[in-house]
């Protein structure tokens, strides 16, 4: 009987092995979730000061927009710049800064999940570059606006918040 | 020690100072929840040896190196100490890289497991039923038969290898030569003082090698007796954890906000149903392995070489989870495990059991 089962278990295992690796295996593979180790070695590789200086030269002019409350001009201005910046992280912290502005908190912490993706120190309390407290008072707001909300598209973003808190947190990634 | 102390008051007390020293190595400045993660720390030390691209998870933990030292020493003044080894290392070697797979996948190996859960760490109840029922079916697979073979006695040479390598590692730890990876950023570079969690790493080690501790064994001795006296050592572990998160203020009840953690219930269920059926197929948890390895069984040297290219492969191939969740190659890497050992199981019986 529990060879049987066996045999049975076997079969069914490779079945949704082939099933998963049939629906949708190739997207999943090119883009894998969480890390991305060659953004995250450069990002090592430059000093704070380094990354600081880059920071003020690039976007100094964005964050004086979004100082001044010029948040769609300021949008516009990231969002053209992400085909030559596609792997710089702070293109995708200030989208997050400027949708949790807009309290369109779901992109907002997408974009921050992007920026943690390709340089953790985002989310690293002992780096300069550290910005946890503001991106955790983002997702205490984001509780507070889906607070009683059951859409399906609240319970998604409720996801990507909880997920956020998780790894504000912390973990071995 | 053996005529003072019983040989369960031996796996209790292990049991509690395991629960202890992992709450005490946080306050020391180890990740929270990951006071001791074998898998994790296995992880730490693929990356300074150069295995796997991730610069945030290279560390040489010295607690692992104590963990093996401490049980060679004790195998060595108890009379443990010797070479024996069956003649199948890769059942060994590519089960211990299961074991962190499923680990991996989870986050966390059995040890942290059970402190997530002391730490009021709700989301792994599920990592829990995963390997209560893992060993369930590793011990059905025992019941029918399941064998690699039997071990035989080796030239002694071979018991020394890990250890020397061990002590060299320790001396890479201190050195800290050149080709030897230290994160600079990350969770590697959280970690108590080199020389704290070595000694505190060749305490347990000695202490696990007297006791012969081991999550999943406690597990496997619960179900085979059907009474909690087979997992006292175990409920030790869970009861000073928790007292100890209480008292340095490490407990938070919940699902949210915990660190190493995220919400796939059900692939936290798998990765540990893995690390369960594993663990029993060859004989011991991850932890386990290091000690054994450390007394000279040559399987389990394979199954701690096994284990370090688990680590390189789930950072390599993201196979390990995030707090978003379990990525495509975690999943792919679980179903893949869970075929192995079911194959494993079928086709390495002893038909006279």
């Amino acid at each position: 009987m529990f060879e049987k089962i066996n045999y049975v278990s076997l079969v069914i295992l490779t079945g949704i092995l082939a099933f998963f690796l049939y629906s949708g295996g190739n997207a999943n593979w090119k883009e894998a979730p969480g890390r991305d180790f060659y953004a995250m070695a450069a990002q090592s590789n430059i000093s704070a000061k380094e990354k600081e200086a880059k920071i003020k030269k690039r976007y100094g002019g964005i964050e004086e927009m979004i100082g001044a409350g010029q948040l769609e001009k300021a949008l516009l201005t990231l969002k053209q710049m992400e085909t030559g910046y596609k792997k710089d992280a702070h293109l995708y912290f200030l989208q997050g800064q400027i949708y949790a502005k807009m309290k369109l908190y779901k992109e907002s912490i997408t974009n921050f999940f992007k920026a943690v993706k390709l340089d953790p120190d985002y989310v690293d309390e002992g780096c300069s570059l550290y910005k946890g407290t503001l991106i955790k008072e983002v997702t205490l707001d984001a509780m507070d606006y889906y607070k009683g909300k059951s859409d399906a598209g609240s319970k998604s973003a409720k996801k990507l918040v909880f997920a956020m808190q998780r790894r504000l947190a912390g973990s071995c990634e | 020690m053996k005529k003072r102390f019983s040989q369960s008051s031996i796996v209790i007390f292990t049991g509690a100072l395991l629960g202890v020293i992992s709450i005490v190595l946080v306050y020391y400045g180890n990740p929270k929840n990951s006071g001791i993660c074998v898998s994790c720390f296995i992880e730490n030390i693929a990356g300074a040896l150069g295995l796997h691209p991730n610069p945030r998870l290279q560390y040489l933990r010295p607690e692992l190196l104590g963990f093996l030292l401490g049980a060679s020493i004790s195998a060595l003044f108890g009379g443990d100490f010797k070479a024996r080894a069956t003649n199948a290392p890769l059942v060994p070697f590519i089960t211990g890289a299961l074991l962190i797979v499923g680990s991996a996948v989870f986050i966390g190996c059995p040890i942290k497991l059970f402190i997530r859960f002391s730490a009021g760490d709700l989301t792994s109840i599920a990592g829990i039923a995963g390997l209560i029922a893992g060993v369930y079916i590793g011990i059905k697979y025992l019941q029918n038969g399941f064998t690699f073979g039997d071990a035989k006695d080796s030239p002694n040479f071979f018991a020394w290898l890990l250890p020397a390598a061990v002590i060299i590692l320790i001396v890479f730890l201190f050195y800290e030569p050149n080709f030897i990876f230290f994160s600079k950023k990350g969770s590697a570079t959280m970690h108590a003082p080199k020389l704290i969690s070595l000694g505190a790493g060749i305490l347990l080690g000695v202490f696990a090698q007297r006791s012969r501790f081991c999550i999943t064994g406690s597990i496997r001795d619960t179900i085979l007796m059907r009474s909690i006296k087979g997992g006292t050592g175990l409920i030790a572990l869970i009861g000073f954890a928790i007292l100890f998160n209480v008292i340095f203020g490490y407990f938070n009840l919940g699902m949210n906000g915990q660190q190493s953690s995220h919400l796939d219930h059900l692939w936290s269920f798998l990765g540990m149903a893995l690390v369960g059926i594993g663990s029993v197929m060859i004989n011991g948890c991850p932890f386990r392995q290091i000690i054994r390895s450390g007394e000279g069984d040559i399987d389990a040297v394979m199954a701690v070489l096994g284990m370090v290219a688990g680590g390189a492969f789930v950072q390599t191939f993201n196979i390990a989870s995030t707090t978003r969740g379990v990525t495509f190659a975690g999943k792919v890497a679980i179903i893949t495990g869970l075929i192995f050992v079911t194959a494993l199981g079928l086709s390495s019986r002893d038909e006279d059991i």
